[in-house]
């Protein structure tokens, strides 16, 4: 994850002093902080450095939580036809965003959706190609930020606000005068959104880009720099993983909105002028402000 | 670096110090085998016994088989992350259950003694976290029950087992740091040092470190594994100890200081300058033992020497980079430099990349697949572990402490 948390909680109405809530604080600034050493790509010593380290064809046995958190990234790469896969990784690499140059040979010669194979009963999981590359980067900052929502939970903190990296948000409940918690989109004054106990995402095209001009975001069904009208994603769902993981499939895959929405969860795509370009709002779940819910 | 190079960073250098960072040689760590996978439990896996669990699933030949916890919720967090685990609620079902060979402790302290005596009395590997205990008496009782035990055991004071430490002592016990001047060491984080709970009883049960009765509050929690490692560097220990100590910051009722003051005394008039706080991180956690011609620095994954302008340039500096340390331009060591040099990854061999309790877990499987001895036995841990009540009753007490190792 490597980025900034910042975590707003408030204990009215739950049974804690000050110093419990700041231990509660403590705690998911913990679990934050495991969850990086576990999934960073960065680290050698992380689990996922280590399953992209192991030889192809090998069985990685790995535990509960890692199972399950790769469980629902291969529902999401299928709800999403595989414009979400953490198996982008590989293309990452191919395309200079990890710090090497840009491969010359750049085709890659399995389709993605079928990079890895999970194995429930042994509770393992294997990788189908020596290239391919695991990189949870769309989807870990909204995975923890549901764990903590889980964890908030159980500290019986009905009232929270807490950003990963400003790109993946959770609110839980209201502000201290009852007002939603509220986000402004930057750079888009058009786009403010009110949070219940919701989540939002956001994707930006052109977040990062390599020594081609070209930017971060894959489409691991074509193998390239995804090509797209859509400058920035904004999505909203009761899942801040979710959130995230439609956000960059909707990066790829401007045309899935319609379906992600059936799947609940509110689409706002910006154009390279930051306008809106469309939307499906106005639902059960985050309520998008001026201009959209006018 | 070229004669040429180096006079122009002795130069540079004079006046301040020069720094460099002690890199070990991790491929020089011997490895183990195992003629099948050792099964390992875990007695307690709150925060500690958590990590314990992640660094044991990365030792080749380990199996996580089973843990325990008298806690529901931890424990099946605790399960979440060693599949193939099973649960127990006590350690005798654990035991008896015929599911592991080896077990590691990471109960809070007031509870070691009880469950070091059932594991020795079981036959497995023990591995016991440190401070052993928060009374002298159960210390003597571990230490003793230990000498009767048959299998490896090893305690947890990270600093014998961790690689950067083993090559800093090397350079302490050497010309490098010539004559002894003092030592100094400090614990900074800012915690409040509560687990929180909703239930009364169990945020009473998970709060043990802020019970007096139960803990020995940060000198004795956490200075435990710093004095050790003057201890073993040194070769020496302390036989008196001034404590101070307040709550400067968590004003909740609380009865242990957040920050403590100790000045342990050795017979020879040196001295090791000790500081904890709950308050402040600055700085961090880290041990510095100065000499008359370097200081070496140790801050778990990284350490360094500050050599004195007037000290003499040794052979190994040749392999060294350049850092900056505030208004001191130092030099890197790095073990094995040649070799990372060609391969162009110098900077890669800089820091561990491990935790400390990986290195001591490591150790202690080493120790049972050779049949060998740990890095860090219960006895000299036990000698910690005295230094360390005595800290936190001087501190507690506000006085001067004797530190009396009789009946170890």
């Amino acid at each position: 994850m490597g980025c900034r948390f910042e975590l707003v909680l408030d204990p009215r109405d739950a049974p804690h002093d000050r110093f419990s809530a700041e231990a509660i604080a403590d705690e998911l600034v913990e679990l934050i902080q495991d969850w990086h050493d576990r999934l960073s790509i960065f680290l050698p010593t992380s689990i996922v450095s280590r399953i992209n380290a192991s030889p192809a064809g090998v069985p990685v046995r790995i535990d509960q939580d890692l199972f399950e958190l790769l469980r629902l990234c291969q529902r999401l790469c299928n709800e999403t036809d595989g414009a979400f896969n953490i198996a982008a990784g590989t293309l990452m690499h191919a395309h200079g965003f990890r710090g090497q140059p840009i491969a010359q040979d750049r085709d890659i010669p399995v389709d993605l959706r079928h990079a890895y194979d999970l194995d429930p009963e042994a509770m393992t999981i294997t990788r189908n190609g020596e290239h391919i590359s695991l990189d949870f980067g769309a989807i870990a900052k909204g995975f923890v930020l549901d764990l903590i929502s889980h964890e908030l939970r159980m500290y019986q903190i009905k009232h929270a606000f807490i950003h990963g990296g400003s790109s993946s948000v959770l609110a839980r409940g209201t502000q201290h005068d009852s007002r939603p918690w509220r986000v402004q989109v930057s750079d888009t004054p058009d786009l403010r959104v009110n949070l219940g106990s919701t989540a939002l995402g956001i994707s930006e095209h052109q977040g990062r880009m390599n020594e081609e001009n070209r930017g971060h975001i894959m489409d691991p069904v074509s193998g390239l720099p995804a090509e797209s009208h859509a400058h920035r994603v904004v999505c909203t769902h009761p899942s801040a993983a979710i959130a995230d993981a439609y956000a960059t499939a909707l990066s790829v895959r401007p045309d899935l909105t319609d379906r992600l929405h059936e799947h609940g969860c509110s689409i706002a795509i910006l154009n390279n002028d930051a306008d809106i370009e469309s939307a499906c709002i106005r639902d059960r779940l985050g309520v998008f402000t001026n201009p959209i819910s006018n | 670096m070229t004669d040429v190079d180096r006079r122009t960073f002795l130069s540079s250098a004079a006046g301040s110090v020069a720094a460099m960072a002690l890199v070990p040689n991790l491929s020089a760590f011997a490895s183990y085998s195992l003629n099948a996978p050792l099964r390992v439990g875990v007695i307690g896996v709150g925060r500690q016994g958590r990590e314990i669990l992640g660094e044991l699933t990365k030792l080749p030949d380990v199996e996580v088989t089973a843990m325990c916890d008298t806690d529901a919720r931890r424990l099946a967090a605790g399960l979440r992350r060693a599949s193939g685990a099973e649960g127990f609620d006590t350690a005798d079902a654990m035991l008896s259950s015929g599911k592991v060979d080896a077990v590691a402790i990471a109960t809070s302290t007031h509870t070691h003694k009880e469950l070091a005596l059932k594991c020795f009395d079981a036959g497995v590997h023990v591995y016991l976290e440190c401070p052993l205990a928060h009374t002298l008496e159960d210390c003597i009782a571990i230490s003793e029950a230990a000498r009767n035990a048959k299998g490896v055991i090893a305690a947890g004071l990270q600093g014998r087992a961790n690689p950067v430490y083993q090559l800093a002592r090397g350079f302490y016990r050497t010309d490098s740091v010539r004559d002894p001047v003092s030592m100094r060491a400090q614990h900074n984080q800012k915690t409040n040092w509560i687990s929180p709970s909703n239930d009364s009883a169990r945020y009473q049960n998970l709060n043990w470190k802020l019970d007096p009765a139960r803990a020995n509050g940060l000198a004795g929690e956490w200075g435990t594994q710093q004095f050790d490692v003057f201890h073993w560097y040194s070769g020496k220990y302390p036989v008196k100890v001034f404590g101070t100590g307040s709550v400067r910051h968590w004003r909740d009722d609380r009865k242990v200081p957040d920050t403590v003051a100790c000045t342990l005394m050795f017979e020879d008039g040196q001295a090791i300058q000790y500081g904890a706080t709950l308050a402040n991180s600055y700085g961090g956690t880290y041990e510095v033992l100065h000499g008359s011609n370097a200081a070496i620095k140790l801050g778990w994954s990284h350490g360094w020497m500050f050599k004195e302008a007037d000290a003499p340039t040794q052979g190994w500096e040749v392999y060294a980079n350049r850092q900056q340390f505030h208004n001191d331009e130092g030099i890197t060591l790095i073990a094995g430099a040649t070799k990372l040099a060609e391969q162009g990854k110098l900077k890669d061999g800089i820091g561990l990349p491990h935790p400390g309790v990986y290195y001591a877990l490591e150790d202690w499987i080493n120790a049972i697949a050779s049949k060998g001895s740990p890095a860090c036995s219960i006895s000299e841990a036990a000698r910690a572990t005295v230094v360390g009540i005595a800290a936190n009753q001087a501190v507690m007490s506000n006085s001067v402490v004797d530190i009396d190792f009789a009946g170890l």
